[in-house]
């Protein structure tokens, strides 16, 4: 066969594109194209980038990704400007072969055709066609070209879809949260800038739905009219349709400080959920007075810290029947103090948290009358520390009292274990919890403790730095620990990322659980920044799917569309905003804007929800649930809000059951208290009163 | 096919047929053998906003590479370049040219796999050092190198072989015994990686980093307490080797910000004269600022103490002096060259002028613990105890349960006759503490020994049970004083002598004669069946320092 010169030259180049495509996934539109919000109707919300609750920038035409850029330039000189977008165009080069495959679009040729054929074929689809043309070409002298043409856009673009791959579980949706971090980078590279935000799910009104809590930055100095945080209603159940709206006039356009982190509880037990908001400054207790507007009692509450603190929680740690707080305080940087920190590029970069001393963290015991005691020395959680990042509380040694777990940014993490005295002992180092198991204090993110061995007991993830992997440590019931991160297949995959916001859930509703990472680093990723970047700092999210045994496959971004994004991600809050019965996540990014990810097809499996209720009806938030499967073998769910990083979850439980039955369920509510409830229905939420089971002795 | 611009219906046929069969057989054939990518181009980093020196050395490196684009040698040095400066994409593409053009020079495959390792590309990383093996099986880093990979992954069998064969080439090599005991703990074998982490903190004692993991075989063992002093031991020196070709790389870099943080590394592994070296090479390079001088001071300072002998640490000391000067020449107000040259001047006994420092240091860094606590002590020394006091509380607002600060600040309030407010922080500062001997024997000592005038604080019975478990915890001349105190308030003074005796006994026997006037004075007065009522003598440096 011999093809003729300007047929072998177009061919040429056609490769030399499919080639480029590789290299440059996004510029390649015919290949990837960029990613939008799948949900149509809602992308006019997304346009409007929420960077003040008082000054909203609402343009009409704009796309998502062009509002908000335009919201950023808006507020903020162009060199701190720095906007979330799909990977950049890499120089050419080996730094390239680290960039994601970026493809959605899908061949009608290959639908059907197993992945790891898609993989090899896409790429080769365009060659194929650039070759059929060339045929195609030879012929057309005597047939016309534009059958020809039609030909060959029918074999190479004509069939290409633009909609994730039908086995996706997430979706993107704005569905109204339309809100933009900001983290006020002026080109000083200030520490602060790189370690927030989180965000809450929680049910602000008790309308039965989760609304939505985004904490924002501000201006680095603080001005008078910085960003406020911003709370979004979930309008579900008024409208049926899952749509988020800026509640208005909830007093909490007052919450301006330079947020970091939200934990939600009702520490006045008067039956409406208040938030404790972390601030690189002062921090703010709100109060829910139940009418729809919040009040900051931090003063007469006595809940003010001044340094920098980042996840906190409410938790019962005395048993007294109210909230306690227990606030991770982070390092002692301040603007005034700022020095400057080079990477090992020699080029300036952010200064990592060793270069500044640690804040001990505090333990505030609520006195049941609205406000709270320091008890930081007396329960002994003061005597050690490092830089607080993540906090989890959770009955670790199985004694029925409540204990704490703290991540440390790259120092040795905490272990506090409930004496039921009013004090702690920290156990972390002969626990084998308080290092990786070679010994090196890990810089600890996100944090989150469950069940993830089925055994009965808490496990812990945590989530670290590049060039650390993360770590997951297997409990063995009475508060010991193995790390079984490289066994887990947990370790690996996250040497080249830096994990923040985490949480176990079972997102596929098959009984066992999986992970979801958020990931963004905190120093500058070199082939980014050699790329031009302005904010060479983000990295794409991860998924693992538990596959039974503590082990866990990595779902690939070319199977959810969704982790293709990379983003500067922080915070990550879990919970069921549409009530179908899976569980949802919402992302938050540093510097960029908020992702709704929606689950889409984990209500496929049997499920059932609950929503756990103590004696006087108000939510639960510690409980444990245990599902006796038709196996004899039970799963265990724990109640929780505090997990992830700076964030806040959904403590509603999800038991997705797979291929299994409940024989009988039962609810463990605290050391003294189990009941037997009867089997609720499938596919549906439930109310479980405490009381109204079986006493289980 | 040939050119044929009459086409007939059996021709077109021909030609649908044959481009039908050629599709197919084009689809089967790419199926099975993908095209080779061609070498990448070597992306050059960018050097906006790099140290001058590094873009200085960058831009001679780029030249070289455009002037010599096949030639190994060019390539891998360039490489070797790029990796000192972290430039992991550039000397990735140079490594892999380089070993295309020279593919039996082992050293591009190896320095390919630490950058692609680096780089997170965990099997092309393992390929590249499986590859430099080949070339050289006996070679020991690379089967080091190529089993933490491994064993990472949690490749066991493999990383153990490695290690094994590594043992073999190199029986002194600690890094192959610490590969092994990891693995071993991996599997559950606690015996055998005892024996490997024992053997490999045999040959390197100061591979803390092997002290975790055999705390954790022991605790696999059964054996809590010697897990536990094992676990608090934990460290993270490395159980090292030598490793010429990576030594090459870090002799690479130039520049002062990169020699200071070199610099500050060492410093942070105790390795005070490399650090040295780098501080000064950073001032060579032009870092003519505060804070490097600060740092060349401190290493000097520690070097010095380090020394045995006088007259050369004396000299690394001077020079110590003159750069902290230097230092405060360029910032005086700076915070940090304050604070640490007042600990400078307060470890040489110039404590007035370690004072001014401090307070210089405070007034721009106001809650640094660290420094209210030095200052608060110098204070003390110049029996400037109201001042202390001040400094010792603002430590105990910023760091509450700072064991050490509790106590000073007892020890001062009962220097400035404040006994109320010393058993008053004492009991607190116990019950947060309890494990704190030096608390408890402050506490214990006033409810044994409070003066007449504070009577009402004295509880001999439980001054008694705290004695008892002070000793319990360490049989010392201060707590058995401490029990005598309690059993002469409780009357019991025949059991008071005769402990201050044994204590006697033993300050004889270990040459501490310093301590028998106290003693002895002590002995008299139970002799005379009269209790002690003084916690501290006035005259106990720890009250007077």
């Amino acid at each position: 066969m011999v093809l003729s010169d300007s047929v072998k030259t177009y061919y040429a180049r056609r490769v030399q594109n499919v080639n480029q495509a590789k290299e440059m996934p996004l510029r390649a539109s015919f290949l990837a194209p960029a990613f939008e919000p799948a949900d149509k109707p809602l992308q006019h919300a997304a346009a409007c980038g929420r960077v003040a609750r008082r000054a909203p920038f609402h343009p009409p035409q704009a796309t998502a990704e062009k509002a908000l850029s335009a919201s950023l330039r808006h507020v903020w000189p162009a060199d701190a400007y720095a906007r979330t977008r799909p990977t950049p165009r890499p120089n050419r080069g080996a730094s390239v072969a680290a960039q994601p495959d970026t493809g959605s679009g899908e061949h009608c040729l290959f639908r059907g055709l197993s992945p790891r054929f898609r993989e090899i074929a896409r790429p080769w689809s365009l060659a194929y066609g650039s070759l059929a043309y060339g045929s195609l070409a030879y012929w057309s002298r005597a047939y016309g070209s534009l059958a020809c043409w039609l030909a060959y856009l029918l074999l190479t673009c004509g069939c290409t879809v633009e909609t994730p791959p039908p086995s996706a579980v997430f979706r993107e949706v704005a569905s109204g949260l339309d809100f933009v971090h900001v983290n006020g980078m002026s080109g000083q590279r200030y520490f602060c800038e790189i370690v927030g935000a989180g965000c809450a799910l929680f049910d602000y009104d008790s309308d039965g739905d989760l609304d939505l809590y985004a904490v924002q930055g501000a201006p680095l100095p603080t001005t008078a009219n910085a960003p406020s945080d911003v709370l979004y209603k979930n309008l579900l159940i008024e409208t049926g349709e899952l749509r988020y709206e800026p509640a208005v006039g909830t007093g909490l356009d007052a919450a301006t400080g330079y947020g970091m982190g939200v934990a939600v509880g009702d520490y006045d037990s008067d039956g409406w959920l208040d938030l404790y908001v972390t601030n690189f400054g002062p921090n703010q207790l709100w109060r829910n007075r139940g009418d729809g507007t919040f009040e900051d009692v931090t003063a007469t509450s006595h809940a003010n810290d001044e340094r920098w603190s980042t996840s906190s929680c409410f938790v019962d740690y005395d048993q007294d029947g109210d909230l306690d707080l227990y606030i991770g305080n982070y390092v002692d940087f301040r603007l005034a103090t700022h020095k400057p920190c080079y990477s090992e590029t020699s080029a300036l970069d952010y200064c990592g948290p060793l270069s500044f001393r640690p804040y001990p963290d505090r333990l505030l015991q609520n006195q049941g009358d609205g406000t709270f005691v320091d008890v930081s020395a007396q329960s002994r959680i003061a005597a050690e520390y490092g830089g607080a990042l993540g906090v989890v509380a959770t009955d670790l040694n199985g004694d029925g009292a409540v204990d704490l777990y703290v991540a440390n940014d790259g120092t040795a993490n905490q272990c506090w274990i409930n004496r039921g005295d009013g004090t702690f002992e920290n156990t972390a180092l002969l626990a084998g919890c308080a290092f990786n198991i070679d010994g090196k204090a890990e810089a600890s993110m996100g944090i989150d403790a469950a069940d993830c061995d089925g055994d009965g007991d808490d496990d812990l993830f945590m989530s670290h730095l590049t060039g650390e992997t993360n770590t997951l440590y297997l409990n063995d019931g009475k508060g010991t620990f193995d790390d079984h991160s490289m066994a887990s297949g947990l370790g690996v995959p996250s040497r080249t990322l830096t994990g923040f916001g985490t949480a176990w859930f079972d997102y596929d509703n098959d009984g066992t659980l999986d992970l979801f990472l958020a990931n963004g680093a905190v120093k500058t990723i070199e082939a980014l920044a050699s790329a031009g970047d302005p904010f060479p700092l983000h990295q794409r999210n991860q998924l693992f799917r538990g596959v039974g045994a503590a082990r866990f496959e990595e779902i690939s971004a070319t199977a959810e569309p969704v982790l293709q994004r990379s983003e500067v991600s922080r915070g990550a809050a879990f919970g069921d905003v549409d009530n179908d019965g899976d569980t949802d996540v919402v992302v938050c990014n540093n510097n960029g804007p908020l992702r709704l990810l929606l689950n889409q097809t984990g209500n496929r499996r049997p499920w059932i929800g609950l929503h756990l209720k103590n004696t006087a009806g108000r939510t639960v938030d510690d409980a444990r649930v245990e599902a006796v499967l038709n196996t004899g073998q039970s799963l265990w769910r724990r109640a929780r809000r505090a997990a992830s990083y700076c964030s806040s979850n959904d403590p509603r439980v999800l038991l997705g059951l797979g291929e299994h039955s409940v024989r009988e369920l039962r609810v463990h509510w605290n050391a003294q208290q189990t009941e037997r409830f009867a089997v609720p229905a499938l596919q549906r939420w439930h109310t479980i009163q405490q009381g109204r089971g079986e006493v289980v002795q | 096919m040939t050119k044929d611009t009459a086409a007939t219906p059996s021709k077109q046929r021909f030609a649908v047929l044959g481009l039908g069969c050629w599709l197919l057989l084009a689809g089967l054939h790419c199926d099975r053998t993908p095209v080779a990518a061609p070498p990448a181009a070597i992306a050059f980093p960018q050097l906006h906003g790099l140290d001058p020196a590094v873009r200085t050395h960058l831009e001679e490196v780029q030249k070289q590479l455009q002037r010599a684009t096949s030639d190994a040698k060019v390539l891998g040095e360039a490489g070797l370049t790029y990796l000192a400066y972290k430039f992991n994409g550039a000397a990735a593409s140079c490594f892999e040219r380089a070993a295309e053009i020279a593919p039996d020079d082992r050293r591009w495959h190896y320095y390919r796999g630490h950058v692609l390792a680096n780089d997170g590309a965990t099997a092309a990383a393992l390929a590249a050092f499986r590859k430099a093996l080949e070339l050289q099986p006996t070679d020991v880093p690379t089967l080091i190198h190529l089993a933490r990979l491994e064993l990472e992954q949690h490749d066991l069998e493999n990383a153990a072989r490695h290690f094994q064969a590594a043992l073999v080439e190199a029986p002194e090599t600690s890094a192959a015994d610490v590969g092994l005991g990891r693995i071993a703990l991996q599997r559950g074998d606690y015996d055998a990686a005892r024996a490997h982490l024992e053997a490999a903190l045999r040959r390197t004692p100061k591979a803390t980093e092997a002290c975790y993991s055999l705390g954790l075989a022991y605790r696999g063992l059964g054996k809590p307490q010697l897990a536990a002093q094992w676990m608090q031991r934990q460290g993270e020196a490395r159980a090292g080797f030598p490793d010429p070709l990576l030594d090459a790389v870090e002799a690479r870099i130039r520049g002062h910000r990169l020699h200071h943080d070199l610099g500050l590394r060492y410093f942070g592994a105790g390795e005070f004269e490399t650090a040295v070296g780098y501080f000064r090479q950073a001032i060579e390079s032009g870092a003519e600022d505060a804070r490097t001088h600060m740092n060349l001071a401190s290493a000097l300072a520690r070097w010095g103490d380090q020394t045995h002998d006088p007259a050369s640490a004396a000299k690394r000391h001077q020079e110590a002096e003159t750069h902290y000067l230097r230092a405060l020449e360029i910032d005086p107000e700076g915070a940090v060259a304050n604070y640490t040259y007042g600990t400078f001047l307060a470890r040489k006994k110039l404590t007035a002028n370690a004072v001014l420092h401090y307070q210089r240091a405070l007034q721009r860094d106001t809650d640094n613990p660290d420094c209210h606590f030095n200052l608060a002590n110098a204070l003390r020394r110049l029996g400037r105890f109201r001042d202390a006091r001040g400094h010792y509380e603002e430590v105990i607002r910023l760091q509450p349960l700072n064991a050490t600060a509790r106590f000073a600040l007892a020890l001062t309030h009962l220097r400035l006759g404040d006994v109320t407010a010393a058993h008053r922080l004492l009991a607190k500062s116990h019950a947060a503490l309890p494990q704190d001997t030096r608390i408890a024997t402050g506490l214990a000592r006033i409810l044994a020994a409070a003066p007449e005038s504070h009577a009402g604080l004295r509880d001999g019975a439980r001054a008694e049970t705290l004695a008892r478990w002070l000793r319990s915890r360490e049989n010392s001349v201060t707590h058995i004083e401490t029990h005598a105190m309690a059993l002469a308030d409780l009357g019991q003074f025949e059991a008071a002598a005769s402990l201050i005796r044994s204590a006697m006994d033993a300050v004889e026997k270990q040459r501490r004669t310093e301590l028998l006037p106290g003693l002895l004075a002590m002995l008299r007065s139970y002799e005379q069946r009269s209790p002690w009522r003084t916690p501290w003598r006035i005259d106990d440096p720890l009250l007077s320092p």
